[in-house]
């Protein structure tokens, strides 16, 4: 099992009741789940405590057997720096760094070794060999979020989380980002779990989860 | 419309209050440095005013004698002759903190209409005469006066330092006979005899002027005004800064006014009268600080002038509605400064400009190359102000030039240093460091030039200190060669010192003088005896060959660098001296801290030209010296207080020294530390807008602690790379005070020595601001709540 959730609550400060109520889920490697749910329904919520960037009120999550909500702060960056490869919808690109180095920052962070043609083989995949050279602002919005699929990826992580991956993209470039997603993710044999409000792109995945009032369900 | 849009505008600042203090802070620092050097100077300006007021009678004339004392019967001949003159003693008396100028006048021949017979006059003429007579001085100086054991009144319209009585008075307090100089009264008889006739060797003297003190402190006050002003452009960085910063902000509700129907006059005409009220309270907070400042420095500057000049200052202040409004103004005008660039950009945007914040922390590749011409052209401003000027001003135009060109370049070598650095290193937080740290580059530009300025002036103003400290000790120690100095009182006491040594077989240095006029300006003349020790120990800077052993034959003279560089003199020149003769001179020597002209004449040579000689100072050579001392008061009656030995008198001209120096010190420390502001300012301004650069590196797996150890070492990276960037810039800075500024402010040329030790005190006190002004932003994010970062994956910034 690559993702274990069993029970999480999460409570919002002046809300009149908790955005995610007791919600349990289950993801296998290589298996897709697409999370649908009104806006402000707690997908990202749920995604982001799924990932340890926000803790949860109750509950627990395991990835891979390791109880993320057990862990400190320094353990669950390591966690998300070796195991999982998350993709936003901002696509929140390092400014500072080109797209080559981008692409294997956070291999480089995961201390994975790569090889050295490893970046041209995932960037021809995604269609931005000829962009390795650039900085994020050079590159159009769908090429922006090429990068952050294959940031996401290049480490090969057992979770990939993506949060309205295609959601500042329009609708024909925001298919040919999700069919990238898609494939790459099942080259490497992730789960994926992504949060989405799009109906087209929820059906392509194995599992739908809809939440709503603070529940999950199929 | 105009209130609508005004609240829209300062609504901006309701949200975000601490970019509304750093702003009125910024000002503040800045106006309260520039107005608190102002207040000195004017206090220092009134000062001598009041002083040469009191002095000269009201600007009259003096006939004066070139030993500077004028016996009764001499002014008794005068009187006869016809001469309607005052006689007037004018000396220095120990008083608490130093000494006080005691001014003994007749009240029955003084001038009425004169400053003098302003003090002294019908009202208190029977207090002030008489054997118990009572001195008058104003309160400040009156509670120095608790050792003089005589009544003192409080007459407030005196200079500081400063005690008129009556001249017997004067003369039972200083145990002299005869008076310093005559006041020349205003309506003399048209036929008298001629002065020389009458009086011969005595001179009439033009009046002391404010002017002739002002122009002596001149210099001075230049340098405090420089520093003010130096301060005043590193407070502007801030203000620049956060001006700069809420323009960008507000790029989005700009748009939106316009498109709502703000034309972009009225938009224009709000932003300048929200800047005008920001300006105008900062500028009061500014004068109130500064009044502090100038309070706190206000007794280390009268002691520099003191020191320097004699001039004396009183050591508090009174201030002016024009200070007041002077303050108010630069306030202003510095905002309009640092503000001009970001209206003009706001008046020519059109409607549809993009909402989105360009980003403010960027800056072009053509904004850099702009500010590298502008850097030549300051430059080359700076070179062409060194060849084609002169002067102190072309000094201080070159020194302006110089730092203004150094801060320019400081972003593009910054930017160059960081590359290079980049290569030292891998790894995937190393490559981002590097490559952050350079985007970090245009946003800390501001404060990272402040910090540059505050840095070379700190290191070239120290520098100075430090040379002018030890050249100024090893000249001491060269030219103080007696052992014990000793200041008889009269012409017996001489002989019997004289007969004293000369049974214990020590050597004896006459230090005899005349004050005298060479090549039309004051200056001392100075008799040495033939003895080795002056040539072992009296530092020459350019000399003839033999220059000792030509002296001793007495064809010649030795000058001070002051004189030699002033009549543009060199060794072999002839040197016209009073009383229609000529010498060669033989060499020219250093003379700290002297205003006059020198000439040093064989001793022989100067008994034989004057008889007018102050011929009660001598200096002595022994073992002993403190057992000289006792013998000679024991023995001769010698007063303790005539008798100095050489360790006390560098003591107490190092503390003179060191006094002199402390309010450089002080601004230095105030200029560093609104250098310190600068960064912390801008490193908070800057954290809110890097979010969304951290969030995504925190996201895939870099700690919040982590985070802010790297802002902390990019801070500490900078602030060591700024301050070895300041370092040639301080020495440059150095180099202009010592061998332009010095030499056109005071006439002698200092040698320039490094000190390494005090760099790497000031690297780690840079290092150390740097630090605590990013301690806090790195504590912040640190602790900034994980919700804060995830809202940067869910709102576009």
């Amino acid at each position: 099992m690559t993702l274990r959730a069993s029970d999480v609550t999460k409570r919002f400060p002046g809300m009149d009741r908790p955005v995610l109520d007791h919600v349990s889920l289950a993801l296998d490697a290589g298996e897709t789940v697409a999370l649908t749910g009104e806006s402000g329904s707690g997908k990202s919520t749920l995604l982001h405590i799924v990932a340890g960037l926000e803790p949860a009120d109750g509950g627990s999550i395991e990835i891979e057997g390791a109880a993320i909500d057990a862990m400190k702060d320094p353990e669950r960056a390591t966690l998300r720096r070796a195991k999982l490869g998350i993709v936003f919808q901002q696509f929140n690109l390092i400014p500072s760094l080109t797209v080559a180095k981008n692409l294997r920052f956070q291999a480089d962070l995961a201390g994975v070794a790569l090889q050295s043609d490893d970046i041209n083989i995932l960037a021809e995949a995604l269609g931005i060999i000829d962009q390795l050279g650039k900085y994020p602002e050079e590159l159009s919005g769908g090429q922006q979020q090429r990068v952050a699929i294959g940031r996401a990826l290049m480490h090969k992580p057992k979770l990939v989380l993506a949060d309205e991956p295609t959601g500042n993209l329009d609708e024909t470039t925001s298919d040919a980002v999700f069919d990238l997603l898609l494939a790459e993710t099942a080259k490497t044999g992730a789960a994926l779990m992504l949060v989405t409000h799009s109906e087209k792109l929820a059906a392509r995945a194995d599992r739908r989860l809809r939440l709503s009032h603070g529940q999950v369900a199929e | 419309m105009t209130g609508a849009v005004l609240s829209a505008l300062l609504s901006h600042w309701r949200r975000r209050p601490f970019q509304l203090v750093t702003l009125i802070l910024g000002l503040a620092l800045a106006t309260a440095l520039w107005s608190g050097v102002q207040a000195i100077n004017a206090e220092a300006r009134k000062s001598y005013g009041a002083a040469a007021d009191t002095l000269n009678g009201g600007g009259l004339r003096n006939i004066v004698a070139p030993n500077g004392r004028i016996s009764h019967e001499t002014f008794v001949a005068l009187r006869r002759a016809g001469w309607l003159v005052s006689p007037v003693i004018d000396d220095w008396i120990p008083a608490e903190r130093g000494r006080v100028r005691l001014l003994g006048i007749d009240p029955f021949t003084a001038p009425d209409d004169s400053a003098i017979g302003a003090v002294v006059g019908p009202d208190n003429i029977t207090e002030v005469t008489g054997e118990a007579g009572a001195v008058l001085a104003n309160s400040v100086t009156a509670e120095r006066l608790t050792a003089l054991r005589r009544p003192v009144q409080i007459a407030d319209g005196l200079a500081p330092g400063m005690v008129v009585t009556d001249i017997t008075v004067a003369q039972n307090i200083t145990l002299e006979t005869g008076y310093t100089r005559l006041i020349l009264l205003p309506d003399q008889p048209l036929i008298q005899p001629e002065l020389q006739t009458v009086a011969p060797g005595l001179t009439i003297e033009e009046p002391e002027t404010a002017e002739d003190l002002g122009r002596l402190t001149d210099s001075f006050h230049l340098n405090l005004t420089a520093f003010g002003l130096l301060s005043f452009a590193v407070g502007l960085f801030i203000v620049n800064g956060a001006v700069g910063l809420a323009f960008e902000q507000r790029r989005p509700m700009f748009r939106t006014l316009r498109a709502l129907g703000a034309t972009s006059r009225r938009l224009v005409a709000l932003l300048v009268l929200e800047l005008l009220i920001f300006a105008l309270v900062a500028g009061a907070l500014g004068i109130v600080l500064g009044y502090l400042i100038a309070s706190l420095l206000i007794p280390d500057v009268a002691a520099t002038l003191r020191g320097l000049y004699g001039a004396t200052v009183e050591g508090a202040l009174t201030l002016s509605p024009v200070w007041w409004l002077s303050g108010l103004a630069i306030a202003v005008a510095g905002t309009a400064l640092a503000a001009v660039s970001g209206l003009i950009q706001v008046a020519r945007m059109p409607p549809l400009a993009p909402a989105k914040p360009r980003a403010w922390a960027m800056v072009s590749a053509g904004t850099m190359r702009v500010q590298l011409g502008l850097a030549v052209l300051a430059f080359s401003a700076a070179m062409a102000a060194m060849s084609i000027g002169g002067g102190l001003l072309g000094g201080f135009v070159l020194l302006g030039g110089f730092l203004i060109a150094a801060a320019l370049v400081l972003p593009s070598l910054l930017g160059l240093s960081l590359s290079l650095l980049s290569r030292v290193g891998r790894g995937p937080l190393a490559d981002w460091f590097w490559a952050d740290t350079r985007q970090q580059l245009p946003g800390l530009s501001l404060a990272l030039m402040a910090l540059l300025l505050a840095l070379a002036a700190n290191i070239g103003v120290g520098t100075m200190v430090s040379s002018f400290r030890a050249t100024f000790t090893g000249w001491l120690d060269q030219r103080l060669v007696s052992d014990l100095y000793v200041t008889v009182e009269d012409a017996e006491e001489s002989s019997l010192l004289l007969g004293f040594l000369d049974e214990r077989e020590l050597d004896v240095l006459p230090i005899w003088h005349r004050d005298g006029e060479v090549l039309g300006a004051p200056a001392e003349i100075y008799g040495v005896v033939d003895h080795p020790v002056y040539s072992e120990n009296w530092p020459l800077l350019d000399a003839l060959p033999d220059t000792w052993a030509r002296l001793a034959t007495g064809d010649g003279a030795l000058v001070n660098e002051q004189l030699a560089r002033r009549e543009g003199l060199s060794p072999g020149d002839p040197l016209p001296l009073p009383g229609g003769w000529e010498a060669e001179v033989l060499g020219i020597y250093g003379d700290y801290g002297n205003p006059l002209g020198q000439v040093v004449l064989p001793l022989d040579t100067l008994v034989t030209r004057y008889d007018d000689l102050d011929r009660s100072d001598f200096g002595v050579l022994t073992d002993n010296p403190d057992a000289l001392r006792a013998a000679l008061t024991a023995e001769l009656g010698i007063a303790e207080d005539r008798m100095i030995d050489q360790t006390a008198l560098k003591a107490f001209s190092m503390q003179v020294f060191e006094r002199t120096f402390a309010v450089t010190g002080a601004l230095n420390i105030l200029t560093l530390s609104v250098a310190g502001l600068a960064i912390l300012t801008s490193l908070l301004t800057l954290s809110a807008m890097r979010l969304p650069q951290l969030a995504p590196v925190w996201a895939i797996g870099v700690t919040r602690r982590q985070l802010a150890g790297i802002e902390l070492l990019r801070a500490l990276l900078l602030a060591a790379l700024t301050f070895v960037l300041a370092l040639p810039v301080g020495l440059g800075l150095a180099w202009v005070l010592l061998a332009v500024i010095n030499v056109e402010a005071f006439g002698w040329r200092l040698p320039m020595f490094l000190f390494p030790k005090d760099w790497l005190w000031l690297g780690l006190l840079s290092l150390a601001a740097a630090g605590i002004a990013s301690l806090w932003p790195a504590r912040q994010l640190a602790k900034r709540p994980p919700a804060d970062l995830i809202r940067v994956f869910a709102h576009e910034r």
